[in-house]
């Protein structure tokens, strides 16, 4: 902790409690460096119980870079993510971590699959100059009901996220100038869209990132290969939920006869972290084709009051478990005797 | 949406007949690379089906995939399917290739639009050519008749500024030419971002076979081709398609055209053909062919077909 402290700024301060006691470390990371021979930190202990137990650390006069890197909107983003991969199993089990008060949240990475439907995920070794650079892409459906702000592509270059829910031309969306092969651009239909590219490498060089390593190198051959690979998930993504439509057009027009496979395993599918994944294309089941069947017969209700005890008495009897059954019976019964 | 009608009958365009029946000769010594009739035929049958069927007459392929986007045209386009071995998507070609699973074995895609080059077709080059397995080959046609005004300021828009010369086509060969190399262009885009970052025994090579103009009313462009990876390159080789005298590998396309000639003319061609002793022109003259006739039928022979009337429906 000491050495990340440094790094961050040249004022720390340390308090940390239990129901009984609790110590305080003040220190001026400056005025501690000038001292000669001893390097302790002073300390100091209160018998004093504090409100409420637990451990901060304050950390001031921050250093230029770290300043700079807190004042990127993306940077906490990219941070929370971040947190949430390298602890995703602590935070299974319950931990819970936050950023700026919001929390780090495993369902960000989360993708369905199972029920006919499996995300894409593709692991590719790229070469360039001469140095290794692993490829791998994992996009699919993402949960329901989430922020549409977390659609889009993830772009990470050795563990780092470098670009965050992409939703623009750079990850492959849209088609830029015309003359340009059509992808369609990103839209609120294709709100549940995540994809996640994770470029290896034990070269950082031959990583597409630039060298301040906070952007993308669009123009370098690793990155234009994979971008290729991203627009054709795009692509396939665009289908799901043209097929998606087209399904629930269907429905409406047999009103309510034909099946919805397509919407039936979004519902059924399971909800897996990305790294959980297996190797696969992305797929969901074909949408019902057969001819739309025709209308039953015309239907209507009839409604009749009776004394509950009554109802209650041939429930008994009958066996039957809802007034509804008692009346369909009773309904029958006196079809049967006057009409066949 | 109105309903679908079928605008062309495509049973009598002689031309397009002649190109399907290069096409399969050229397809025909595919061999090296795979064996023919182990490919899969992706196509746009529409409701005449005349690709599929000669496809799986001749070279005995019965993998077979029809890209039907005319949604209301389902039962029709079913009512026509010729053969048990064709599977339908009822889909657009931009929602129907992303799904297909072109890496797994070598492909033989023909995507015979009726429409020009556009946004659209340069997405479903790249789909295909982005991800196709090594010995696949891919055939494109396209619409390429000269246009007017208004069509060809909005067809000059959506290919882009960044078009390749001619830039403002005017004549029926500029047209085709500009289509050609637009086409070209994106099975080079494609091919690059492939390749990138890939070792050099891994590239995939485009190998031009066809570049085809014909008209049996409005200009059509097919251009085609193998996609091999190098380490498929020698058994490419071997399959020496360049031989067949209709195939281009560069800009200069093979003009098909079909002389309007009698049986009788016809068959007095056909005696000094295969023209080895050059005597082709003296025997056309003698009957009053002229010598341009007489080279078109030369090239065509082989494949155009005769259409005789046989009976009123």
């Amino acid at each position: 902790m000491k050495r990340a402290v440094f790094r961050l700024g040249s004022n720390f301060r340390v308090v940390s409690s239990t129901a009984e006691t609790q110590f305080v470390v003040d220190v001026d990371v400056n005025q501690w460096r000038e001292q000669e021979g001893d390097w302790t930190f002073p300390m100091e202990i209160a018998d004093t119980p504090a409100d409420e137990a637990g451990t901060t650390v304050e950390v001031w006069n921050l250093r230029e870079g770290v300043r700079e890197l807190f004042g990127q909107e993306s940077y906490a983003q990219g941070m929370l993510l971040e947190v949430a991969d390298r602890y995703s199993e602590a935070i299974k089990e319950g931990l819970r971590i936050s950023l700026n008060r919001e929390p780090a949240d495993l369902r960000v990475h989360e993708l369905l699959l199972g029920s006919g439907i499996a995300p894409e995920h593709q692991n590719e070794e790229l070469v360039t100059d001469g140095q290794r650079v692993g490829l791998r892409i994992i996009a699919g459906i993402g949960p329901d009901r989430r922020p549409v702000a977390e659609s889009g592509w993830y772009v990470y270059c050795n563990g780092r996220l470098v670009l965050g829910a992409d939703r623009t031309a750079l990850t492959g969306w849209g088609t830029g100038e015309p003359g340009g092969p059509d992808v369609p651009a990103w839209h609120n239909q294709y709100a549940r869209f995540r994809g996640f590219v994770f470029f290896t490498s034990d070269s950082p060089a031959a990583l597409p990132w630039t060298t301040t390593k906070t952007e993308i190198d669009a123009s370098s051959d690793v990155y234009r290969n994979a971008v290729s690979r991203m627009r054709s998930v795009i692509r396939r993504f665009a289908t799901f939920t043209n097929e998606l439509d087209s399904e629930r057009d269907r429905h409406e027009l047999g009103e309510g006869r034909t099946p919805q496979h397509i919407k039936s395993a979004l519902e059924n599918a399971q909800l897996k972290l990305a790294s959980e994944v297996p190797i696969a294309k992305f797929k969901v089941p074909e949408r019902d084709t057969s001819p739309i069947p025709p209308p039953g017969p015309r239907t209507t209700n009839i409604q009749f009051r009776a004394e509950s005890s009554r109802v209650d008495e041939l429930k008994e009897a009958l066996d039957l478990s809802t007034n509804r059954q008692v009346g369909e019976e009773a309904f029958e019964r006196l079809y049967d005797e006057e009409i066949c | 949406m109105p309903p679908f009608r079928p605008k062309v009958d495509y049973s009598l365009r002689p031309a397009k007949a002649t190109v399907r029946r290069m096409v399969v000769e050229a397809l025909s010594r595919l061999g090296p690379l795979n064996p023919v009739g182990e490919y899969r035929y992706v196509g746009m049958g529409s409701t005449y089906f005349r690709d599929f069927q000669i496809i799986h007459r001749r070279l005995g392929i019965s993998d077979m995939t029809t890209i039907e986007g005319q949604l209301q045209a389902e039962d029709r386009i079913r009512f026509n399917l010729p053969l048990a071995c064709i599977e339908i998507m009822m889909k657009t070609t931009s929602d129907a290739l992303p799904q297909i699973e072109f890496e797994d074995n070598p492909h033989i895609i023909w995507l015979d639009y009726e429409s020009r080059v556009d946004g659209g077709v340069l997405s479903d080059i790249e789909e295909v050519v982005g991800r196709c397995a090594s010995s696949s080959v891919l055939l494109v046609t396209v619409n390429a008749e000269r246009l007017e005004d208004d069509d060809c300021e909005n067809w000059l828009n959506a290919i882009g500024n960044g078009r390749p010369e001619p830039r403002y086509p005017r004549t029926r060969s500029e047209y085709a030419l500009l289509s050609y190399r637009v086409l070209r262009e994106q099975f080079r885009a494609a091919l690059e971002s492939r390749n990138a970052a890939r070792p050099k025994d891994q590239h995939m090579n485009f190998h031009q076979i066809l570049h085809m103009v014909y008209a049996d009313g409005q200009q059509m462009l097919t251009l085609g081709g193998a996609l091999v990876s190098e380490k498929d390159r020698n058994k490419w080789e071997e399959c020496r398609i360049e031989a067949l005298e209709f195939t281009r590998s560069n800009e200069q396309p093979c003009k098909i055209k079909i002389p309007f000639l009698t049986r009788r003319e016809a068959e007095v061609l056909l005696s000094a053909l295969p023209d080895k002793s050059s005597e082709l022109n003296d025997v056309a003259s003698k009957v009053g062919i002229t010598k341009r006739e007489a080279q078109e039928f030369a090239a065509v022979y082989r494949y155009a077909p005769q259409f005789v009337e046989s009976d009123d429906w």
